[in-house]
């Protein structure tokens, strides 16, 4: 008992650290006009609570639409909105308004991406509960403070982007589902039945969390449960079109069909463009990410690189959700259309997997593991690290040979708690890295406040 | 029975790599096209000059040599420079002599039909060792799989062409892990003769010390000082001979040569050599990316290799074939930095291309043996959304159909995991399988405007 009590204090503090992370530098970093999206959702919910219409703007071709100037852009106004569920609109919308931000123009980043920022703290914590779960406490604290201080993953989640409520619907969910097959309760099967509600409310690529969820109770032989959550899915998944057939049902029909070829457009590329465009918004702007690249490597190869008794026994629920999304994304996206948020989902599982492998090696270190882990992640600290000290560029070369050379050495010590001690400091030179860049961003990644 | 089985494995294995040699020949000085890389003319000029001057000439980019003299040939100018020193000798060697028959006056030959010949002979030479390899590490059906794969992959094709000397270092190292993996005893014989491949290594490029060095790692982990010695002395005298041919010619001008490599292109810009082999997929340049999802799947499947294909087969055996690649990338990522374009060229990562095949051949083999549908799922998109993205980029006016192409691939699997039926997964994995070797060899076959197509992002 008092050691679950250390687990959840150690969590709430890793959860706050990443929300102090996330906090600097929030509003400017990524910067003002990374992506217009994020004044969407703000505009649809205060319209919607304002006036009952949904209004915003949209790249695609409405019968009526007018531009707004405001901040030095301009965007094309739409209404009413339809294109997109509601959910996370007005829970950000509403923020807006609380914070008194009733017109479109008062809208700022600084209020809206306060939202995004909480929900990441409930990531953060949800990963916790959810790893321990499944797997264990030290692999769940590990994952938690691997997802709190990834840059990559930082920037993510300090963008007001649907993706990022969809992230805690999906711990919790998945969290719920765990406890669920354990230990069966309506209480808990209609609150997963919410969750999966509100994630399809929140974007239409929601519904793989409650698709996954069934498949697990499928796998579990949890027919009923599977079912009833299909009716929580039905009706959830009916909502966002009977809205769209209240304002609008023809230009809903026309804007979604515009709004899939603009995502299938190009051949078949999502998951090799997974790899070749690691960004945060647009195509265009690269930020490579050790983490992230060892992430992908890990999920992707995970189903065939992991013993089937793993993969029932343990690794199971933290394979579900990624794969089905990602195979979700490979179906819908095609090579042109790409943005970096459509993936912010899978980040809490790069997380974990990430952690999975750092324990698979503390409890047997093995050379060629090490090496592995080694040329991805500490060639990308060096990376970071020669951005933020130019005085490293030109003397790479020999500290990081030194380091494999150190590796190697930990690696065929005989002395276990040597090898141990060593593994420790190596990791916790890899999270202060992570954390030096975070709290560096501004010398790293664009940054520009929004205009007033 | 088992001589039947071995005659039929040896057939297979010379009838394929035959066949995978007609994939080769097919439009081989095309594509890759002329202007694509100019290294290839770079060791055909130093070996043709060296054998028939004495002094190997070439074209380089550094500027730190003093004897420059400017030729035409092929309408375009080449700065050559003397002595040609900055790269180890032995692949210069080899391309000068396969040209000598063809030698009439001019050592400066820009023939890609007459370069290539080396690296098309080398490749014959890999397809064999990559079966031979993959049947000895885990059975003969993984080595003929390995060696279709080999034969078949676009990339693979394509950069089984290229005159580079990654394609010299190919066949040596897979020679040094078949030799490794018949060396149970640890004879003094085979230790003397990896000795030998580890100085052919060395003598063909820097980074093929990696040969040597796993060489070592397999010596270490069976506790055989002596070999891992012997094969520590090779590598030293592969280094000795190197130097003895720099002072031969100009060792002074070499030290400033290696100063203007390290400093100036080699070390310049940020460590993203890793990152770059799947950022970048590329034959040649930075920026003509040849995304081939075969290739991405491989990639993955090697450098997560550690994590589980131990578990496939012989533990000892497989940290052996393991060692290799990863002594590679471990030089690869150390030695160049990668972010700037003349610091990565697609030919560094040739040399993963074989052991890519084999833990691919593998991978089919284990989906065949014991069914499981996330594994089916994760190969299916990968190689699935490949190959209809390589297929459709021939066929445009079909290109609006590739999500209904890729729903039907993913609707069949599940299909053939619900319905009922034990062997259902097998029948779709085989036919699966088949469909991906044909389509490969008919991108393959078709890479003239495949190449250019994809490239360019039309």
């Amino acid at each position: 008992m008092k050691k679950n009590y250390f687990f959840y204090l150690i969590i709430i503090a890793v959860a706050l650290f990443g929300l102090f992370l996330r906090f600097n530098h929030y509003e400017s970093v990524p910067p003002f006009e990374e992506t217009k999206d994020e004044f969407i959702y703000p505009w649809v919910g205060m319209s919607l609570l304002k006036t009952g219409v949904p209004v915003s703007w949209s790249p695609y071709s409405y019968p009526t639409h007018y531009p707004l100037k405001a901040w030095g852009t301009s965007f094309s106004m739409v209404s009413p909105y339809i294109e997109k569920p509601f959910f996370y609109s007005l829970v950000v919308g509403s923020f807006a308004m609380l914070r008194g931000e009733s017109e479109f123009t008062d809208v700022r980043l600084s209020t809206i991406r306060l939202i995004p920022l909480a929900l990441s703290f409930i990531s953060i914590l949800g990963i916790g509960l959810f790893v321990k779960e499944f797997l264990d406490e030290k692999t769940a604290f590990l994952a938690s403070l691997i997802y709190a201080t990834v840059p990559t993953m930082v920037l993510g989640n300090r963008l007001s982007l649907t993706e990022n409520m969809l992230i805690p619907l999906a711990l919790l969910g998945w969290w719920l589902a765990l406890k669920m097959v354990h230990k069966g309760s309506v209480l808990l099967l209609v609150t997963i039945g919410v969750l999966s509600g509100l994630s399809i409310l929140t974007k239409q690529t929601g519904a793989v969390l409650p698709a996954s969820i069934m498949l697990f109770f499928l796998y579990h032989k949890k027919y009923k449960d599977m079912l009833i959550l299909g009716v929580f899915t039905v009706v959830f998944f009916a909502i966002h079109p009977l809205i769209a057939y209240y304002y609008d049902w023809t230009t809903y029909k026309v804007v979604s069909e515009q709004f899939r070829r603009a995502l299938a457009l190009g051949l078949p590329e999502a998951i090799y463009t997974l790899f070749r465009f690691p960004v945060i918004g647009h195509k265009e702007g690269i930020f490579l990410d050790g983490s992230m690249l060892l992430g992908y490597i890990l999920l992707l190869a995970a189903p065939l690189t992991q013993t089937a008794t793993a993969i029932k026994n343990k690794l199971l629920p933290a394979l579900l959700f990624p794969l089905m999304y990602l195979c979700g994304i490979t179906l819908l996206d095609g090579g042109v259309t790409w943005f970096g948020w459509h993936v912010f989902p899978l980040f809490p599982f790069l997380a974990i997997l990430l952690a999975y492998a750092f324990m698979q090696i503390w409890e047997h270190t093995d050379v060629t593991k090490l090496l592995v882990i080694f040329m991805i992640l500490a060639s990308s600290s060096f990376r970071f690290l020669m951005l933020l000290l130019p005085k490293m560029t030109t003397d790479w070369q020999k500290p990081l040979g030194l380091v494999a050379l150190l590796l190697v050495c930990i690696a065929l010590i005989p002395f276990v708690r040597v090898q141990k001690v060593a593994l420790f400091i190596i990791f916790s030179i890899y999270i202060a890295v992570n954390i030096f860049v975070v709290l560096q961003f501004p010398q790293l990644y664009p940054m520009r406040v929004q205009p007033v | 029975m088992n001589y039947l089985r071995s005659k039929l494995f040896y057939s297979l294995l010379i009838i394929l790599s035959l066949g995978a040699l007609f994939l080769r020949v097919h439009d081989y000085a095309v594509v890759p096209p002329f202007a694509e890389l100019y290294d290839e003319q770079h060791y055909a000029f130093g070996g043709l000059t060296w054998l028939t001057s004495g002094t190997p000439k070439s074209w380089s980019w550094y500027e730190t040599f003093t004897d420059t003299q400017m030729i035409e040939r092929h309408g375009m100018p080449w700065k050559i420079k003397s002595p040609m020193i900055e790269k180890p000798f032995l692949y210069f060697l080899a391309s000068g002599a396969s040209l000598l028959p063809f030698y009439k006056a001019d050592p400066y030959i820009t023939d890609l039909t007459l370069i290539r010949l080396l690296p098309l002979g080398l490749s014959f030479i890999t397809l064999l060792l990559v079966g031979l390899v993959g049947r000895k590490l885990f059975n003969p059906l993984v080595g003929i799989v390995a060696l279709l794969i080999y034969a078949v992959t676009p990339t693979i094709v394509l950069s089984n062409r290229l005159s580079v000397t990654e394609n010299l270092l190919i066949p040596l190292s897979l020679l040094a892990v078949l030799l490794l993996l018949h060396d149970e005893k640890g004879t003094r014989r085979n230790a003397l003769l990896l000795g030998v491949l580890s100085v052919l290594a060395v003598l063909t490029k820097q980074i093929g010390a990696f040969v040597g060095f796993a060489a070592m790692i397999h010596y270490a982990f069976r506790k055989n000082i002596a070999g891992v010695v012997m094969i520590g002395c090779s590598i030293a005298v592969g280094i000795f001979i190197y130097f003895g041919f720099v002072y031969l010619y100009d060792g002074p001008l070499y030290w400033k040569l290696q100063n203007e490599i390290q400093k100036g292109h080699a070390l310049r810009g940020l460590p993203e050599s890793f990152v770059n082999i799947v950022t970048h997929p590329t034959i040649s340049e930075k920026n003509r990316t040849f995304a081939d999802t075969t290739m991405l799947l491989g990639y993955l499947l090697l450098f997560t290799s550690p994590f589980w294909l131990k578990k496939e087969g012989d533990e000892q055996n497989i940290t052996t074939f393991i060692a290799f690649p990863l002594m590679y990338l471990l030089l690869f990522v150390i030695g160049q930095s990668g972010s700037v374009p003349y610091t990565y060229w697609g030919w560094y990562s040739f040399p993963f291309f074989p052991f890519i095949a084999i833990v691919l051949a593998q991978l089919f083999y284990r989906l065949w043996q014991r069914p499981a549908f996330l594994e089916y799922l994760i190969v299916v998109i990968a190689l699935g959304s490949g190959q209809i993205r390589f297929l459709l980029a021939q066929f445009m006016e079909y290109q609006k159909y590739w999500q209904w192409m890729l729903i039907f691939l993913i609707a069949s699997l599940i299909l053939s995991f619900i319905l009922p039926g034990k062997n259902r997964p097998r029948a779709y994995l085989l036919v699966f399988f088949l469909l991906f070797i044909v389509l490969s060899a008919y991108n393959s076959w078709h890479l003239t405007t495949l190449y250019q197509l994809v490239i360019s992002g039309k």
